[in-house]
């Protein structure tokens, strides 16, 4: 007679030791990050980046722009005759397993400062609490973190919130003052830039503007093609978008269609030349932080020096500037960078990036995301080129404060 | 002189039997011993590795006990993760101290579990598998109306971490004894569940569902413990997860993690709980730990990223591979070499093979009784077709 | 009644795609009994490969159009032959798990390929501009793929319906065993459905592409092609092109009236309604036995 009990409990010791033989094996094999080169006389600068996963894109070219600037300030030198070594990239994997495993591994190197951009730092909020490294990414897991009289003094969070339209911006497309206007925000349904629009709004509306919120759940031309028609509808003075790579084009085209004409004004970091002449809209407007001529220029060529790859589509303006905060937070350390030392420089002087950023940063003691010049770019009807715009704006930070959660 | 009978020898089955007594304790101080290693050696986000893969192990155990064991193809039960997590956030949120949201998030899987089970009553095979993939869409879709209507919450809430008044590496040191005694329960309660009356039952519903009743099994009592119990151990999971990170996000709860766990199971095996465990291993720490390995092995020849997306596309080929050529998943191995084990020992001596009432007809591979059950139980899930 | 129009219009384009998916789908069902999870990706290729090539060169696209169709069909036979067909027998939920992970192989090779880019396909043969029918603007374009892609999936139910060799497709579907009794090469109709499903996903592919973004998300489109072809009956090819259109309009109706982000949780709503209500759908059999 068989007995039908207990036959899990064989299978169960040989294949638990087994199974433990292999995870202590793989788990040892995996090191984690590269062993750090020399220990005196560099700064060490952790690159925590999402390489993978659906955040990879924003996380590759900020990466690639920080490795080139990093390469070409040392061939000039480094940071007064001290050179930056660069840990990692550590992978991120845009999940918060991948995250807190990434963040754990630079920590444990003892970084000088850790720049990057990562998804999912909401998950890694206690972790960066505890280590207090100088840190420079580009998401605010709270953001009292960057703004405001709780501001964290070793966290600072470039172009956060930049996807905020600031009333200059507006007043300089649309020649004048925005009271009494009437402005369309076309923005996505996720969570994390809702704070981005419902500052516009306020910003906006505390200039005399009136404003009407569409939001997208997808990228669709069944969904833009719903709001453009309703947007037309409304007709407003002007439309302010929040939308990057392709996706800008077809809501443009969507609302061209539907018989839209006046401008329509989109913040995108990532946006190139050849990216704006194809939408092909005079009535199109673009503003950033960072110059277009900044990549051909300046970025491409150090990275070409540096070996490093940058695809058609990437703008690794972005990590290139990141690259500069963290040199000009190194300024200030001396010989080793004590507690304090790269904030109080950070705050006390701007920081430069020329022929990338349009003017330096500022930062004060309340506001670690920053006082930046953004400029704004069309296509030009009679040139059929893409031009900048009258002057470039002063963006500050601390105008959101009032509008945090 | 070799036997070539195929009737075990009566030494063989001693042989088996002892193995199988001290099978579960000698699996349970092979885990504490592996726990006490990893938090002595590796490196503390290593140890945060371990932690998560701690953790999976629990859904992945949950997982293949619903699927394999009792056949209940549930692929978005994974939902369950999200509803442990998001119960303990609100639980936190209404004023309740701390192990009090675990146990709501675990009280309220466990029910939400049930009518899962309830509803799986209408449906067979396919049916089922796609509507739960329905309601795993749902159930995050209700969790990110949550998530959106609190203000501030807008990116994901933040969760207190345990042990955070501890430094660093004593805090992960914690969290991985925790999880281990945890775990440690899991298996133990899996372990009796497949082993006893409702493991023969489960099996048999699986297999022969429509003949089940006919047998005396109590197929709507069994159904919906085996929910219960999987969707709880689930949420518990989901819940702990929550504390361990820091935050709980809707956006997390993607249709690729629920395949993941999928995966976990498959490349175990299906119904075996070591199996479940190595699948947790593999699935949570092989991206990770082969990145890293592959680009330091290859050098300046390939950029991280692409070592990155190597490793997945290499894990993928894995699950495929696993399911074409080692469907009885990686645990498998294990079987073998107790069968090997227990023939050599068996092998010695030959006897005269005793009258034995399972039957005159043995196959040659066969190696025991209550192994050669198995092999056949094994066998008929895998005959098992949509439509029954 | 201009919401009605965007909503008929820009629904229609979902239909067609989700009917030529469904149809894909259903015969690699009959085929295999499986429900192929992979088919995104089946999609995604061709329209990668198109927009690529389209940015990098430039010239008449139709040749790259052709080549990449066929390279999905391969791809989608080679699936099959490789590692389905070893599979016959085996519990079915192991085939799903081969899918899901074709599907993320896919990706992952997709992604090393063509990087993080977003790419937007055109094809110069559609008339552009656009055209105003009961108060709503809608672009040429858009029609013209609308109606292509109705007629493609219409002729192909057509043809299984009605020529000899659909009725190969439809009895090799029904019973293996009888139909290769009866001299059809069972074998033959399933490779042939399985480059056909490939077949239709790129020709989906391309058409969604066209109209829309080309990024690695395309592929959840497919996702949304299983309502469809539970509505219509899992083992319908009619049932998958009828399913396809009233699910692809009744999004377009939902997108405009009650909001985007509902469209996804009242899509598998629909779907679990169906599943309890009537599993079978419009056109399938039922085939499960109630105990």
């Amino acid at each position: 007679m068989t007995t039908h009990s207990k036959k899990r409990g064989p299978r169960r010791l040989a294949a638990v030791s087994l199974a433990v033989a292999g995870a202590l094996t793989l788990s040892a094999c995996g090191g984690g990050g590269d062993d750090s080169g020399e220990a005196s006389g560099s700064f060490k600068l952790a690159i925590v980046s999402d390489l993978t996963g659906p955040n990879a894109p924003a996380g590759t070219n900020v990466t690639t722009g920080i490795e080139a600037y990093v390469h070409d300030l040392n061939e000039k030198g480094g940071v007064d005759g001290k050179k930056i070594e660069i840990l990692g990239p550590f992978d991120g994997q845009s999940t918060p397993v991948g995250t807190g495993t990434a963040l754990r591994s630079a920590i444990a190197e003892q970084p000088d400062a850790m720049v990057g951009t990562l998804a999912q730092t909401a998950s890694v909020k206690s972790l960066l609490e505890s280590a207090k490294i100088p840190t420079v990414i580009n998401s605010v897991p709270d953001n009292a973190w960057a703004l405001g009289d709780a501001v964290k003094p070793w966290y600072f969070a470039p172009i956060a919130h930049f996807g905020v339209r600031f009333p200059p911006g507006l007043e300089e497309v649309l020649g004048g003052s925005l009271d009494g206007k009437r402005i369309a925000v076309a923005s996505l349904d996720l969570a994390p830039i809702q704070l981005t629009y419902r500052a516009t709004k306020n910003l906006l509306e505390s200039k005399g503007a009136t404003v009407d919120e569409y939001r997208t759940v997808a990228i669709d031309q069944v969904s833009f093609a719903s709001e453009a028609a309703a947007i037309a509808g409304d007709k407003p003075d002007a439309v302010v978008l929040g939308l990057v790579g392709a996706a800008p084009k077809q809501l443009v085209q969507e609302l061209t269609q539907a018989g839209y004409t006046g401008p329509i004004i989109n913040w995108e970091p990532a946006a190139s030349r050849e990216g704006v002449e194809s939408v092909g809209a005079p009535n199109y407007y673009v503003q950033r932080g960072t110059s277009l001529d900044g990549v051909e220029k300046v970025i491409a060529p150090a990275a070409k020096a540096a070996g490093l790859k940058i695809s058609a589509q990437a703008d690794p303006s972005q990590g290139w500037v990141m690259g500069a905060i963290a040199a000009a937070g190194f300024a200030g350390c001396g010989e080793a960078c004590d507690d304090g030392d790269f904030s109080t420089s950070l705050q006390s002087t701007p920081v430069e990036a020329p022929g990338v950023l349009f003017g330096p940063i500022t930062y004060t003691d309340r506001d670690h995301q920053g006082t930046w010049l953004v400029g704004t770019y069309h296509l030009n009807p009679d040139s059929k080129e893409v031009d900048q715009v009258g002057e470039p704006f002063s963006a500050t930070s601390e105008d959101i404060i009032p509008y945090l959660p | 002189m070799t036997t070539t009978t195929a009737s075990p020898t009566s030494r063989e089955r001693t042989t088996r039997r002892r193995i199988t007594f001290i099978g579960l304790p000698l699996g349970l101080l092979a885990l504490a011993v592996s726990t006490l290693v990893a938090t002595q050696v590796f490196s503390i986000a290593n140890v945060f590795l371990y932690d998560s893969i701690l953790l999976a192990a629990m859904g992945s155990i949950a997982l293949t006990v619903l699927i394999g064991t009792a056949g209940q193809v549930s692929i978005g039960n994974s939902a369950f993760l999200a509803v442990g997590a998001f119960t303990s956030v609100w639980a936190t949120r209404a004023g309740m101290p701390t192990p009090v949201d675990i146990v709501l998030a675990l009280v309220v899987s466990v029910l939400l579990g049930v009518i899962v089970g309830l509803a799986g009553l209408r449906m067979r095979g396919l049916e089922f598998a796609l509507a739960t993939l329905a309601a795993f869409f749902i159930v995050v879709f209700l969790a990110h109306e949550y998530q959106k209507g609190v203000d501030g919450a807008e990116g994901g809430f933040t969760v207190e971490t345990w042990f955070s008044t501890q430094p660093l590496e004593d805090a992960q040191t914690s969290w991985a004894w925790l999880l281990t005694g945890v775990l440690a329960v899991i298996v133990i309660g899996a372990h009796r569940l497949t082993g006893s009356k409702n493991g023969r039952a489960m099996r048999m519903i699986r297999d022969h569902e429509i003949a089940a009743p006919a047998l005396g099994i109590p197929v709507l009592r069994t159904k919906l413990v085996v929910f219960a119990l999987s969707s709880g151990v689930l949420g518990l999971q989901g819940a702990l997860t929550g504390h361990l990170i820091g935050s709980v996000a809707s956006e997390t709860f993607t249709l690729t993690l629920a395949i993941q766990y999928l995966a976990m199971v498959v490349i175990g095996g299906l119904g075996s709980i070591t199996g479940a465990v190595i699948g947790a291993a593999v699935v949570v720490g092989l991206p990770m730990v082969a990145s890293t390995y592959l680009s330091d092995a290859l050098g300046g020849a390939v950029t991280a990223t692409e070592a990155a997306q190597l490793a997945g596309i290499a894990y993928m080929a894995l699950v495929i591979g696993i399911v074409v050529f080692a469907p009885k998943g990686l645990a498998s191995f294990g079987r073998h070499i107790v069968d090997a084990t227990s023939r050599f020992h068996g092998s010695r001596r030959t006897r005269p093979a005793p009258v034995d009432a399972a039957g005159p007809h043995r196959e040659r591979t066969s190696s025991g009784g209550a192994a050669e059950v198995a092999h056949q139980e094994e066998d008929s899930l895998l005959k098992k077709r949509w439509n029954q | 009644m201009r919401d009605v129009m965007v909503s008929l219009l820009g629904g229609g384009l979902l239909g067609g795609t989700y009917a030529l998916i469904g149809i894909g789908l259903v015969l690699v069902f009959r085929a295999t009994s499986t429900l192929n999870f992979a088919h995104g990706q089946l999609m995604l290729i061709p329209a990668f490969c198109v927009a690529r090539w389209q940015a990098t060169h430039d010239g008449s696209t139709i040749l790259v159009i052709i080549a990449a169709v066929v390279l999905t069909a391969l791809i989608s036979a080679a699936f099959y032959a490789l590692v389905l067909r070893r599979m016959t027998g085996r519990p079915l939920f192991l085939a799903l798990i081969a899918t899901f992970a074709m599907a993320g192989l896919l990706d992952g090779v997709l992604a090393m390929l063509f990087g993080p880019d977003q790419y937007s396909l055109q094809l110069s043969a559609l008339p552009s501009g656009s055209v105003s029918i009961a108060g709503a603007t809608l672009s040429k374009a858009s029609l013209v793929l609308t109606t292509l892609t109705v007629v493609l999936a219409v002729s192909v139910v057509a043809l299984v319906r009605l020529t000899p060799l659909g009725l190969k497709v439809r009895a090799a579907g029904q019973d293996a065993l009888l139909a290769s009794q009866g001299g059809i090469n069972v074998g033959r109709v399933y490779i042939g459905s399985w480059i056909a499903a490939g077949v239709l996903a790129a020709v989906a592919g391309i058409a969604y592409g066209s109209q829309n973004l080309v990024t690695p998300s395309m592929a959840t489109v497919a996702l949304a092609a299983f309502p469809a072809i539970l509505l219509g009956g899992l083992d319908s090819i009619e049932g998958a092109l009828v399913g396809g259109l009233i699910i692809g309009v009744a999004q377009g109706f939902i997108a405009t009236y009650v909001g985007g982000q509902y469209l996804n949780v009242a899509t598998y709503g629909l779907l679990l309604a169906v599943l309890f209500v009537r599993p079978q759908g419009l056109f399938g059999t039922r085939e499960t036995v109630r105990a």
